[in-house]
């Protein structure tokens, strides 16, 4: 498979996030909306192409699928998909260490 | 209630349905440009018109996802997916994002374009018919030629929507970037060449694309206008 070189979106960075545990459509939305205090929302659309990508990847896989009764697809992370989560995490606290330096009013 | 309606732009149908539905019609269901409502409590539902890439299918994943985000799909037409959510479980958009937006837009984009192009050559055809004397073939020609005309308005008006996503993206305006719609000029090119070689080729095939040249140049003109009011 072909590295991917480019930073995550939200809408990746995030459903990612909320699949280190098995998760359902609207679980992925109700989670990512709850964490980012409703600054992130995911759309359907947006949410389904995502999936579907992150499946092709690799990075995530179907985890149950309850074909009797209610039918609620769950998803989890795989472990390349925590590989990628884990450089762009890196990538980030990079970004953050180094944004220091501007010495603004937002630093700790 | 049965209305009849052709839609080439899916943000103005999206409006449209939610407009008909806060005046208390819910589409119901829709066939070849006729869409079907009842009766409901006014703004009971909020709509959305999807773009997927297969033709009259969508596949059970789609399906298990918007169930799963209380979406329910109204109608697959084509590659149309019309889907509509209760308006008490708050907001409902498809594409949150630039980059889905983006993707989503140049898909619809792209189906546009291979649209217009095959309309293109059934006007040839039709064309070169009514003047081999079909009668019917000019009546028939013009339906094309009115449809091309919409799909290249739909395309230009797409690609406005693209290019203002992609504005909110670089941060860089890009509305000054060209005034003049590209349609006018090629419409004046294949003008031009359809006159340079008026003698070497025939005069059906002339005829046609100087009707292409002349549309092209008028919807060009069209959006060049609306552009700059």
């Amino acid at each position: 498979m072909a590295e991917l070189d480019t930073p995550l979106t939200e809408a990746f960075y995030y459903i990612l996030l909320a699949l280190r545990n098995p998760n359902h459509g609207y679980g992925i939305t109700q989670e990512v909306e709850e964490i980012t205090n409703g600054r992130v929302v995911l759309g359907a659309g947006t949410l389904y192409g995502a999936l579907q990508t992150l499946e092709k990847r690799g990075w995530i896989t179907v985890y149950s699928q309850d074909t009797q009764s209610r039918k609620k697809k769950e998803y989890m992370i795989t472990d390349l998909g925590k590989n990628a989560f884990e450089k762009e995490l890196a990538r980030l606290n990079e970004l953050v260490r180094n944004g220091k330096m501007m010495g603004g009013k937002n630093n700790d | 209630m049965i209305k009849f309606k052709l839609y080439f732009d899916k943000d103005a149908e999206t409006a449209w349905l939610n407009e008909m539905c806060a005046q208390g019609w819910a589409m119901q269901s829709f066939f070849a440009g006729l869409y079907f409502f009842e009766k409901c409590e006014p703004g009971k539902y909020l709509y959305q018109v999807d773009f997927r890439e297969k033709f009259f299918r969508v596949t059970e994943e789609y399906r298990e996802l918007m169930n799963d985000m209380g979406v329910t799909i109204i109608q697959n037409w084509g590659y149309w997916v019309i889907l509509r959510k209760d308006a008490k479980d708050g907001a409902f958009e498809l594409y949150t994002d630039a980059e889905s937006q983006i993707e989503h837009y140049t898909k619809i984009r792209n189906m546009l374009k291979a649209v217009t192009i095959l309309e293109l050559i059934c006007f040839f055809i039709e064309v070169m018919a009514a003047c081999a004397g079909n009668a019917f073939a000019l009546p028939f020609s013009g339906v094309i030629l009115a449809i091309v005309i919409a799909m290249l308005n739909a395309t230009v008006k797409t690609n406005e929507a693209i290019d203002r996503l992609k504005e909110q993206q670089s941060g860089i305006p890009a509305a000054k970037k060209r005034n003049i719609s590209m349609l006018m000029a090629i419409g004046l090119l294949m003008n031009s060449c359809a006159l340079i070689m008026q003698d070497s080729i025939s005069g059906y095939i002339k005829l046609t694309v100087q009707i292409i040249a002349i549309v092209f140049m008028l919807v060009g003109l069209w959006q060049t206008c609306r552009k700059k009011a």
